[in-house]
């Protein structure tokens, strides 16, 4: 059945640029996905990718196409077959899309993790749409690619870049957490009992905020994307809601056979001030606490690109290297290696779910992670990105992430707990990481 | 160096496969399996060498490694190095107990002190190694035992490297895959010295 599948190019032409309000409209009423890396980052390069109307989606365990057709397949099976198998420029991006959190359990042997999921969104979601425009602000061009299945009989109606204001009214009421203070605080004290017992040696924890909103969703989701510490963000608009990702996390990027990937940890605010700015960075450099968290993740991440890379291949190029964005420092690190196979199928499996959102060693920390926080992650802290038909690909974390569905917008926050963390101080961080998307949702 | 069938036994670790790139870099021709550690086959399988891997959890939360010591890898003899959890299991094994850490250390690299015997033949000491654990064996247990400290962490008295007196068991409880440790390639090399030397 797979072996039918694929797509074809029927146009590729050059448009104007359109603006950030247009995007959002089409994204909205065309099931659109709209990704994007920050105009403010030194590294990485200023681009858009939306893709409008999907004619293919991957579900996970079954592909479903415009035409009806319905296909079961093993855990992500038929991506890379389907990339194989279609005619369309090695520049258009192919498949774009998410792997939730929750999909973790299908990649690892039965019984290992619980089959946790949330109910609104699928756990995985990746498509193959209609129309891709990729827009490139270095060269001040846009592409637009129209795809469509072959020998498809299904339709649609050409885009209009409108101009459009988008209603700016909305409020945010009923703010609740599912866990207090004093619950989060005993979480991780529970955690580090783990860690003095031998079980891990690092756990992501985290806790659910939700809320209820009214009014004008797009300015909501608007007012995210227009927040300035975006490394890797995301709007993507599906049948059963609304993903806005203000990442400042790459998971891994590949391009030819070379994979990459970057780990953050520790956070640190900038000061308006040179000199203590300065301060702030040497002292996060230094912090013994936020570097062995990065080495942990180091290592974990060096494990995790050996398992598809050729030995000898993999290397540590930068630990820790400071990351600036406007208002915070991070640390980071850079991990590269030499693909055996460039399969998305198989990098996933090998390296899902990030180390820096899940723990060390990864499986127990996960299971432990289960147990203490007792809802499912949804979307949250998997991974949001896309795949080129060339096979290049470049997927983030998904922190700093809103769901919308019906009047609800929820996220969750959290921070990595070792044996060096301090329960209050981690609460306090969960607050500060609240308080960003709080502030730049509500931004007028 | 003739080619070897590596078994590299998996405690459903994070850094297993560091060990194996490590593995396939210092012993090129050789044929090296991952098994996860309730993985029955290994009672059948042939092979020339086996790596305890690292593992959350205790000594005795290792899956069949047990059984595996008892019918086949100590009645064949069969050359055994375990990391971290797979060196407290040797400990274990021999009824050594295991205590938590004075000072747990995870992602840090310490100096280590050895005698330049053994598997640290040729090495200097005090070199850098990474720690990753919580729990530890302590020197002074394992006097009048079956086991030979070969190294220790000199702020905590900790056991760092250890061998059977004669069997061909060796243990290191820091991680020598970790981008923090060095010398990970020469310690491999020493410890396929000592088990083949005799014999070749």
């Amino acid at each position: 059945m797979i072996n039918n599948l694929s797509v074809i190019q029927l146009s590729e032409e050059s448009i104007n640029i359109p603006t950030l309000d247009q995007v959002i409209v089409l994204v909205e009423k065309n099931q659109g996905c709209f990704l994007f890396t920050s105009p403010d980052k030194e590294f990485s390069h200023i681009r858009w990718i939306v893709g409008l109307n999907p004619i293919i989606t991957h579900f996970g365990e079954n592909i479903q196409t415009i035409d009806g057709l319905n296909i079961e397949v093993s855990p992500l099976e038929g991506i890379d077959e389907i990339i194989e198998q279609s005619t369309v420029n090695p520049e258009c991006p192919l498949w774009l899309g998410y792997i939730g959190w929750d999909f973790k359990d299908r990649l690892e042997e039965p019984g290992l993790f619980a089959r946790l999921s949330d109910i609104l969104f699928p756990p995985c979601s990746m498509s193959i749409y209609h129309r891709v425009i990729v827009i490139d602000f270095q060269t001040q061009s846009a592409i637009l690619y129209t795809l469509a299945l072959k020998n498809t009989i299904k339709q649609f109606p050409p885009i209009i870049l409108k101009t459009q204001d988008i209603p700016t009214h909305f409020n945010i009421s009923n703010l609740t957490t599912n866990k207090t203070r004093e619950q989060f605080m005993a979480d991780v004290e529970k955690i580090q009992e783990y860690i003095r017992a031998g079980d891990i040696y690092q756990a992501n924890l985290t806790r659910k905020i939700e809320t209820i909103y009214q009014g004008s969703k797009l300015q909501i989701v608007k007012n995210l994307l227009e927040s300035n510490t975006i490394e890797f963000g995301a709007f993507l608009n599906t049948k059963y809601g609304t993903v806005v990702s203000t990442s400042p996390e790459r998971f891994f990027k590949v391009e030819g056979r070379r994979i990459s990937t970057f780990p953050i940890k520790g956070t640190a605010p900038r000061s308006n001030d040179v000199t203590s700015d300065q301060v702030i960075a040497d002292d996060l450099l230094s912090d013994t606490k936020n570097r062995r968290e990065l080495a942990m993740i180091v290592d974990l991440l060096r494990n995790d690109l050996s398992r598809i890379c050729k030995p000898g291949t993999v290397i540590v190029e930068n630990f820790p290297q400071l990351l600036t964005l406007n208002n915070v420092f991070h640390l980071l690190a850079g991990i590269v290696g030499e693909l055996e196979e460039i399969s998305f199928e198989k990098i996933i499996y090998a390296m899902f779910p990030g180390g820096s959102i899940s723990g060390c060693p990864k499986i127990r920390a996960i299971q432990i992670i289960e147990e203490i926080e007792q809802i499912p992650r949804g979307i949250y802290t998997g991974t949001l990105g896309y795949i080129k038909k060339n096979h290049s690909m470049d997927f983030n974390i998904l922190i700093r992430t809103v769901m919308i569905s019906g009047n609800k917008l929820w996220f969750n926050v959290g921070g990595g707990i070792t044996l060096l963390s301090n329960p209050e101080q981690e609460y306090e961080e969960t607050c500060h990481k609240a308080k960003n998307i709080l502030n730049a949702l509500q931004k007028k | 160096m003739k080619p070897l069938k590596i078994v590299l036994f998996d405690n459903y670790d994070s850094f297993t496969h560091n060990l194996y790139h490590l593995l396939a870099t210092t012993f090129p021709n050789s044929q090296i399996t991952v098994h996860r550690n309730h993985d029955r086959q290994l009672f059948h399988q042939s092979f020339d060498l086996i790596i305890g891997g690292p593992g959350p959890c205790t000594p005795g939360e290792t899956g069949i490694l047990k059984q595996l010591f008892e019918t086949r890898i100590i009645a064949e003899r069969i050359p055994f190095l375990g990391v971290c959890l797979g060196m407290q299991f040797i400990a274990w094994y021999f009824g050594i107990p295991f205590h938590r850490s004075s000072v747990p250390i995870h992602g840090d690299a310490i100096p280590i002190q050895h005698l330049g015997t053994s598997i640290f033949n040729n090495l200097p000491n005090n070199f850098p190694v990474a720690r990753y654990n919580s729990l530890e064996i302590r020197e002074k247990e394992l006097k009048n035992t079956e086991l030979i400290t070969l190294a220790t962490e000199e702020k905590t008295g900790a056991v760092m490297a250890l061998k059977h007196k004669s069997l061909p068991l060796y243990g290191i409880q820091y991680h020598p895959e970790s981008f923090l440790s060095k010398f990970g390639k020469e310690i491999l090399l020493n410890f396929h010295n000592e088990v083949y030397q005799k014999n070749d």
